[in-house]
This record gives structure tokens, C-alpha cells and sequence, in this order.
């Protein structure tokens, strides 16, 4: 692909024909310690196998989980070089690049965004002009379209790494992307990867810092401030003008030190008040109606209602029906330490899709399948066997295609291991629990 | 010590739904239903409150399109039919239960209350805002916005502009429509980002309230936790939600309005009554009657027999339930002083921030529990008493600095209900939309245009496309398509919204033809902001 065309693509040239410069200008700012113009860094690769993630989005962007990499060697690296035509070519990406020009409009773009679920999920949604991601992929042969998700820690301490790999397709439009580490930076990348070192960078995101997932710890001298008279900043469009009332104000902000008192008071009021917020389960006025029924009917699935679905749907990781960060406002007060603890558990989805009006059996019983002919199970999975025969008969009934799933899980423990709670509504995988009809949409 | 305060904060909102192409429409009943059973009733009780010279204090956010919408003469008009047609329903109502004399009661009651309300109605000429304008003017009410179509502020980080157009727009409109600049803003869904605090700085905003954990899970942690305001680095005051008093209203484990005392809200008499007799409240031949607020039943317990409701038990449950809420903030606050006790020789402050339409509508005596309220802090001797957020800020200017964590009151505490699997694909069209609406402002304010046809009013157009965007924003079409609770409704409306959008940007780059009949009709329908400055975008 030529140069020209790719900084085209990378540079985020809005459509309309704005003039280069002022595509450049809308260059994303790049995480230093990624794509600076620095010599190039070693990219640090999970030791473990690549995560592999329950596809979970839209119906109309079927994907696959990522292949596994087998080694650092087969990773491609940053796509410098194509991403910046500049640059010296690195990991073999140049000699990748057709030579040939691509049928791309010289205008087009393709924009990548990042943006924070929770703590633990992020949601990468990018978007293609119609068909520019089908042009490339015809234009660039076999290959996947892949997102990667890049970490990098808040601080810069270290390497950036390659933490999530996802095939997705050229009509998707989004991807939840389950993470591990709250409070940590992320980049998102959207690329082709044609094997063999061949990757090309077709849109980057802005680095993201995901929520924390717990505070800091009480300040030694808490500082006081008083509010400004004044905002920083632009002149506001209210400028000048009366407000509601007259705020004691402080010229720049004064800070005011105070003496330090206890910190253990300060933690046994948050203490206190994290007990109480954990008590709640957090809404708005449109869940009040469901607590008025859930009072006097004692329901327990009010929380999982709201929560469950979603993730039953989804099946990215680290969700969970509790607010977020809990054990960490719980344990921020005097709570003797619990010492080194181990819980784990397994969750079984099974999902599937075939054309529309087909009719799938799961266990034996018929299930309903989304408008888009997919449908999507979960499961607890405890020790065990388990077998759930899978059948789909065509819509004209003259086809009929098959599975035999077959599922065992046998655990052994060594020292103390709990077990982690799963919800509760889980069932383990045997035809029974299979609904006719709640179907995770 | 002084006495710990309680701050009551009530945010009002409902979405720009008008639809002047058709002569009624189902979800316009949004704000009928809110108005008879939410907003009439406050006003009624504020001047009650006034009246009794109780020493009331209440915080209020009205959203800018809920703004709109009260001040919209059309659907006023249309207001009034559905009240005449309530009035109606109600006295017929009286004569179809003379032969039930526990249904006749609470028909009697029903017709009584709207009697009431329509005094209140005209007493305030259908002008509620200026009603609330009257209060607050007295000091008793602080009124304050919200983002000017309720977008979720941190999902429009990527677009600063965008940003800064939903901030600064709805503080013009407050200041246009109230006649001052609110020093508070309701962060929509208490979503807060640290990009979002910003924004809100520079636009001269003052304090704001934030979900429990964005306080306690601040950096570093806030020495009196949700007790006393903070403020951030960047200057913003921050007020942290009291988990105690939102568990006591909200909790499926002993939330008040679950008491079997209460008005049931889910049986209407629309699903008792016969079709012809209802013919008003069905907007289509096919289709079910809407509710007619009409309800004759208590929560009562379990399965579908329902006890008949009784006015007189659900007040007494008003009363235990609002001394029970006094004496527990207070309860909550001597806890909170004796185990620790706080920095300084101020005042515990419990932040209580609910929706509006929880009182009310949702829960049908939420106004008269806030009565009680009143009248119990009011007393000489009552151990808390009531505030507003900047009141407090001027007895207490001194607040600790720290950095709020990013959370939200939604769902897992952050954004999850905006960004499910049934939404997220309205964020990618959002954002080319924003990246579109700013090349055209850039392009427009640096005199870069395109020539138009000679009738072509570019000034015109730019304001309805951002009207379109901003319409397009709003957090209720994603909360909506998630619950599932309006059908196809939101999906259309945001559809139409960015459809609209890019039929108008398509003009503005000189795309032919100009379809001046596009514009007007666009403006017919949704003329909120009626002088948004598109320049914001640029």
C-alpha cells in the first residue's frame, strides 16, 4: 500500500477533503512509550496463551476467538513502519505492504475509540466509512482483522504489552474487551494480520486509563481549599454574569493546611459508609417500580435483572452483579487482614448460530435463537460430565446438521481453595436447565 | 457541633418527545402523567411549605429539555386536553362505582386531587417553571441544570467540543429561562469523568454530586468520607450521595415504597375497564389504553389480588416512613460523629439525591412523604436540619482537596447501562456525527462555505443540525433500548435524530439541492434552543 494512502488512513483525514495539514494535526497523541519516534522497544508479550473471549456484540459482527500465538516471534510488532511511513521499517511489516493502490478513497478513514465500561470492561468501537474494511480485506488478501489491546501501566513503569488479540470482521462495529487491571492505560489498535509478520495498523485509539477500583489511601495532611472566584480556562459563556448566590470564594484557591487527624478516623467513616453503599443496590427511577415488587414479593433476582443479562450476553470477564470494587471499600477499614486466599470456578457458554428460521435443539430441547438466527447459553460447570447434543434443522427442513458437545471438568485442589460464587440462577450444563425460552439476547 | 444537615436534592427530567405531526402521541403521556403526578403536586406542596413558613430547603435540577417542554405552548394545549380528559374520566368514574363503596372512595379522592391540581394549575397560569423560579427567588429552593439533552458527559470525551456544547448550552438556557446562572450541575446518571470536571470548571460551574464510591474511592481518600463536600484540584466542589438515605428509598429490602400500604402503581384502571369506555386513552384502534393514573389497588403483597387502596392507611405509612428517614439521618450522623469524629467544627451533611419523578409517579405519595419531611425538620427541636448545596458552601467554604474516582449512580456503578450490548453501537455514529458538526462550524465560522442555493439559509440549518446532534446525545434512547421499556421508540428517535443530522450537514457542504422544506419541517418538529450558537462546536 503506499505510503501516502496510509498516512491517509492513520492520520484520521476527515472525509470532505480537509488538506493534509490539518489531518495531521488531528493525529491522535500517541503513548510515548509506544510509537514515539524512540528506537524501537522490545514488545513484551503475555507469557500466557492469548485470551480467549466469548464472542459478545452485536448480532451482525460474528467473530472468532483469536488463534494462539506460539511464540513472541509470531507476534507482529507495532506496525511503525506502516503506521508511519517514515520510520524504519521493523518486524518484517514493509515487506507485507502490497505494492499495488489500494481501492481506498484517498479520503477515507477509519476512527478507533476507547471508552470504559467499568473497571474491567472496556468497549472499542471504531468506525469504518461503509465498506472501506471489506475494500481492504479484498485488496489485502487472506488475513484477519484483529484488535489488539495494548497496557500500559499509569506510571510508564514498564513495558507496554500486548494484553488482548481479537479477530473481528469487517461489518463489526465494536467489541466489549474484558480486562484485568483497573486504574491501568490502555490502546486499542485495529489492524490486518496477514500471518507471518504482517500486520497493518489501520486505527489506533487514545490511551484510556480504566477506573480505579479503589482509593487512595487517607492524605498524612489533608489540604483545604476554598472555592476559586474564578474558573481557569475559557471565558465561560455565563461570565460575568449573577449567580445563584455568592460563593465564598478565594482568589486562586487558597490552600489551607490543617492538622492531620487520626487517619484511622477518616477510615472508620469511610468505613461506614461503605458498608451502607454496599448495602444498596444503586439505581434510578426506573428501577423503583421493580423494588415495589421486589419488597413485597421477596424477590431475590432484582440485582441479577439488571445486571445478570448483560453479562450473560456478553460474556466478557470480570463482571460481576456486586458494585464494583467492593472488597477493597470494605477492606479499606480496620478489617483484620484475611491472609492469602485462592477462589476459582468455571462458567460454560455455549453459543452458536445458524440461518434464519432454523430450528436448534440443545439437550433435546428446542431453543430460541435471536432474530439473526444466534443463540447463547450459560452454564455453571462443576466437576462432572456433561453432554448437550446440539441439532439445527434448516428452515426448509431439508437439512439437518449436528454436534455432540461434551463437556468434563475435574479439578484437583492443592492447599486451601475456595470455591468462587458464580450467579446463582447457573445451572449446570445437562438438558434440564436448558431454557425453552430465556434466551440471552 | 452544629446540627447535621440534610441536603434534598430532586433532579427533574424527562426527554424532548413532541410530535407535533400527529394530532396525539403515546409517549408525550411521558410528561402529562409526570406534570398531574410529580411537578403539580411539588408546587402545591412548595407553597404549602411556604404558607406554614417552615424553613424548607430543596435543591432541584431541571434538565433543559424537561424545560422546554413545560414551556412549550403546544404541548400545554395538549397538557390541558389529556387534564380535561382525566377531570372527565375521574367524575364518570364516581357514578360507575356508586355501587362499590371502596372504589367510589378512592374515585371520590381521585376526582378531589385533580380538582386541586387544577386550582394549583391555573393559579400558576400553567407556568411551572416560573413557579420554581418564585421559590427559588426566595432562597428556599436552589434550582440548578443539567446537560442540555441529559447526554452521559464522559462518553463525550472524545469530543471536547461536543463536551463543552452540552455544558455550556444548558447553562445559557437556565440563565435565559431562570434569569441567573446555576452555581451547581447534575452530572446525568451522576456519570463523572475527570475530563467532564474540566469542562464544568471552565465554564464557571461550582459544585456538582457524585455517586458514593466517586467520593470514596477518591485520591486521596476524603477524611470525612461522604460527610462534607470535597474539591478537586481543578476547583470543582463535589458533594458525595449519602448511600443510607438513596438505600432507604431505593432498597429492595426495605425501601418505603414497597410498603403494602402504598398505591400500587402497575394495576391502572385501563386494564379493568372496559375498551369504549376508555376510547380516549387508546392512541390507536389496536392498541392497548395507555394508563389512565387511575389506580384503584394497593401494593398489597404477593400474586395478583390486590387489596383496595386506602388513603388514609397510605398516609399514616407517610408518616411513619418519613420519621423513620428523620430520625435515621440523624441516627446516621451521630454515628458518624461519635465513631469519628469529623475535621473541624462543621456539620455532618447528608447528600439525599433522588429523581423527581420518584415522587409521585413512581411512587404515588413520594410528595406527601416529602411533606412530612419538611414539616418533621422544621420543628425547633429536630435534630437535622435542611439545606441547599450552595447554602452550605457559603457557611462552610473550606472543603478538602481531593481527586474523585471516574463512577456513575448507574448500573455496577459506572457505565454499563449506556454501553450494553442492545446500545453500544450508537456510540461510533455519535462520534462521526460530532467530528462532522465541528468540521462544519470550523468551516462556517472561518468563512469557508460553500455556495448555496439563494434561498438557503446556512444559519438556520447549522443550529437545527446541532439541535439534531444534541437530540441525538441524549441518555435516554440507549437506557431506554436497554430496558426495553418504549418499544422501537428510542431506536427511531435516534435514528431520525442523526438521519436529520446528516441530511442538513449534506446541505451545508453544498451538496444539492437545498431542501428548504427539509429545514422547516425539522424546526416544526423540534424547536427547542431555539438560539443554539453552533459555534460551540467549532
Amino acid at each position: 500500500m503506499p505510503a501516502a494512502v496510509l498516512e491517509t488512513l492513520w492520520a484520521g483525514e476527515v472525509s470532505g477533503g480537509a488538506p493534509a495539514r490539518s489531518a495531521r494535526r488531528a493525529l491522535p497523541t500517541l503513548p510515548p512509550t509506544l510509537f514515539a519516534n524512540d528506537p524501537p522497544k522490545k514488545v513484551v508479550l503475555p507469557t500466557t496463551k492469548v485470551v480467549e473471549v466469548v464472542p459478545a456484540i452485536t448480532p451482525a459482527t460474528a467473530v472468532t476467538a483469536a488463534p494462539e500465538r506460539q511464540s513472541s516471534n509470531d507476534t507482529p510488532p507495532l506496525s511503525r513502519t506502516e503506521a508511519r511511513p517514515n520510520s524504519a521499517p521493523a518486524g518484517g511489516a514493509k515487506s507485507a505492504a502490497p505494492t499495488d493502490s489500494p481501492k481506498v478513497a484517498p479520503t477515507s478513514t477509519v476512527r478507533l475509540w476507547l471508552v470504559a465500561r467499568d473497571s474491567f470492561t472496556l468497549v472499542a468501537y471504531w468506525n469504518p466509512p461503509a465498506g472501506q474494511l471489506r475494500e481492504l480485506s479484498s485488496e489485502w488478501g487472506a488475513g484477519v482483522w484483529q484488535l489488539r489491546l495494548w497496557l500500559e501501566s499509569v506510571d510508564r513503569s514498564r513495558e507496554p504489552e500486548v494484553t488482548l488479540e481479537l479477530n473481528s470482521q469487517p461489518a463489526a462495529t465494536h467489541r466489549f474487551l474484558p480486562v484485568l487491571h483497573a486504574g491501568q492505560r490502555y490502546v486499542a489498535e485495529l489492524g490486518h494480520w496477514a500471518g507471518q509478520g504482517h500486520w497493518r495498523t489501520v486505527a489506533r485509539s487514545e490511551p484510556l486509563a480504566t477506573p480505579a477500583d479503589h482509593g487512595g489511601s487517607g492524605a498524612e495532611a489533608p489540604e483545604f481549599r476554598v472555592l476559586a472566584a474564578t474558573a481557569p480556562g475559557p471565558t465561560a459563556v455565563t461570565a460575568g454574569r449573577s449567580t445563584a448566590g455568592p460563593l465564598p470564594v478565594g482568589a486562586k484557591g487558597v490552600r489551607v493546611k490543617v492538622d492531620a487527624r487520626s487517619r484511622s478516623a477518616a477510615e472508620q467513616r469511610t468505613r461506614i459508609v461503605a458498608e451502607e453503599f454496599l448495602r444498596q443496590t444503586p439505581g434510578s427511577s426506573a428501577d423503583v417500580v421493580k423494588v415495589q415488587r421486589a419488597v413485597v414479593e421477596g424477590l431475590s433476582t432484582f440485582s441479577q435483572e439488571e445486571g445478570g443479562a448483560a453479562v450473560a450476553g456478553e460474556g466478557t470477564a470480570g463482571e460481576s452483579d456486586r458494585l464494583p470494587s467492593s472488597e477493597e471499600l470494605v477492606a479499606v477499614g480496620p478489617v483484620p487482614p484475611r491472609g492469602f486466599w485462592f477462589e476459582v470456578n468455571a462458567e460454560l457458554i455455549v453459543h452458536g448460530r445458524t440461518e434464519r428460521g432454523a430450528t436448534v435443539t440443545l439437550g433435546g430441547r428446542p431453543v430460541k435463537l435471536r432474530a439473526d438466527g444466534s443463540f447463547t447459553f450459560r452454564f455453571a460447570l462443576p466437576d462432572g460430565d456433561f453432554s448437550l447434543p446440539a441439532v439445527a434443522v434448516s428452515a426448509a427442513q431439508d437439512d439437518q446438521r449436528s454436534a455432540a458437545l461434551r463437556f468434563v471438568r475435574q479439578t484437583t485442589y492443592q492447599g486451601a481453595v475456595g470455591t468462587h460464587p458464580i450467579a446463582p440462577e447457573l445451572q449446570p450444563p445437562v438438558p434440564e436447565a436448558v431454557p425453552r425460552s430465556a434466551v440471552s439476547s | 457541633m452544629p446540627r447535621p444537615q440534610l441536603i434534598l436534592v430532586l433532579h427533574a427530567h424527562l426527554p424532548w418527545v413532541r410530535h407535533p405531526e400527529f394530532p396525539r402521541f403515546h409517549e408525550e403521556s411521558w410528561l402529562f402523567e409526570a406534570l398531574l403526578e410529580c411537578y403539580l403536586p411539588l408546587c402545591g406542596a412548595m407553597t404549602e411549605w411556604s404558607a406554614q413558613q417552615w424553613p424548607w430547603r430543596l435543591a432541584l435540577s431541571i434538565s433543559p429539555t424537561l424545560a422546554a417542554a413545560l414551556d412549550d405552548p403546544l404541548l400545554r394545549e395538549r397538557f390541558e386536553a389529556h387534564f380535561d380528559a382525566l377531570q372527565d374520566l375521574a367524575g364518570r368514574e364516581i357514578e360507575r362505582q356508586h355501587f362499590q363503596p371502596e372504589f367510589r372512595e378512592v374515585a371520590e379522592f381521585y376526582a378531589a386531587r385533580l380538582t386541586e391540581l387544577r386550582r394549583t394549575w391555573h393559579r400558576i397560569g400553567g407556568d411551572v417553571l416560573s413557579e420554581f423560579a418564585r421559590h427559588a427567588s426566595t432562597g428556599h429552593l436552589e434550582l440548578f441544570t443539567c446537560s442540555a439533552t441529559h447526554a452521559v458527559l464522559p462518553l463525550l470525551k472524545p469530543s471536547p467540543q461536543a463536551l463543552d456544547a452540552q455544558i455550556a448550552l444548558a447553562l445559557a438556557t437556565h440563565e435565559r429561562r431562570f434569569g441567573r446562572v446555576p452555581a451547581g450541575f447534575w452530572l446525568p446518571e451522576c456519570a463523572y469523568a475527570p475530563e467532564v470536571e474540566a469542562a464544568l470548571r471552565a465554564r464557571g460551574v461550582q459544585w456538582t454530586i457524585l455517586e458514593t464510591h466517586g467520593l470514596l474511592q477518591a485520591t486521596p481518600r476524603p477524611q470525612a468520607a461522604v460527610f462534607a463536600p470535597v474539591i478537586t484540584p481543578g476547583g470543582l466542589v463535589v458533594f458525595g450521595r449519602d448511600p443510607a438515605s438513596a438505600r432507604q428509598v431505593w432498597s429492595r429490602d426495605g425501601g418505603y415504597p414497597g410498603d403494602p400500604r402504598y398505591r400500587e402503581f402497575h394495576r391502572d384502571l385501563s386494564q379493568d375497564a372496559e375498551r369504549e369506555y376508555l376510547r380516549h386513552w387508546q392512541t390507536g384502534e389496536d392498541t392497548e389504553p395507555t394508563f389512565t393514573g387511575l389506580k384503584y389497588h394497593a401494593v398489597t403483597g404477593t400474586g395478583d389480588q390486590k387489596a383496595v387502596y386506602q388513603r388514609s392507611a397510605a398516609l399514616a405509612a407517610v408518616r411513619d416512613h418519613a420519621a423513620h428517614f428523620v430520625q435515621t439521618r440523624a441516627a446516621w450522623a451521630r454515628r458518624a460523629v461519635a465513631e469519628a469524629p469529623l475535621p473541624e467544627d462543621r456539620p455532618v451533611v447528608c447528600v439525599a439525591p433522588y429523581d423527581a419523578e420518584l415522587f409521585g409517579h413512581w411512587w404515588f405519595e413520594g410528595p406527601e412523604f416529602l411533606s412530612e419531611v419538611v414539616r418533621l425538620v422544621s420543628a425547633p427541636d429536630s435534630p437535622v436540619e435542611l439545606t441547599t448545596p450552595s447554602e452550605h458552601l457559603r457557611a462552610y467554604p473550606r472543603c478538602e482537596c481531593v481527586q474523585p474516582n471516574t463512577s456513575s449512580w448507574g448500573e455496577g456503578g459506572h457505565l454499563r447501562a449506556w454501553l450494553d450490548v442492545r446500545n453500544a453501537w450508537m456510540q461510533a455514529p455519535l462520534r462521526a456525527a460530532e467530528e462532522m458538526m465541528q468540521q462544519l462550524a470550523r468551516r462556517y465560522r472561518d468563512g469557508d462555505r460553500p455556495r448555496l442555493a439563494p434561498d438557503a439559509n446556512f444559519e438556520r440549518a447549522l443550529r437545527q443540525a446541532a439541535r439534531e446532534l444534541l437530540l441525538a446525545q441524549a441518555s435516554d434512547w440507549p437506557f431506554l433500548l436497554r430496558h426495553g421499556t418504549a418499544g422501537d421508540y428510542p431506536r427511531r428517535r435516534f435514528t431520525e435524530h442523526l438521519a436529520a443530522f446528516h441530511q442538513l450537514a449534506q446541505m451545508l457542504q453544498g451538496l444539492p439541492p437545498w431542501d428548504a422544506a427539509l429545514l422547516r419541517d425539522r424546526e416544526f418538529r423540534h424547536p427547542l434552543f431555539p438560539d443554539v450558537d453552533w459555534r460551540l462546536w467549532a
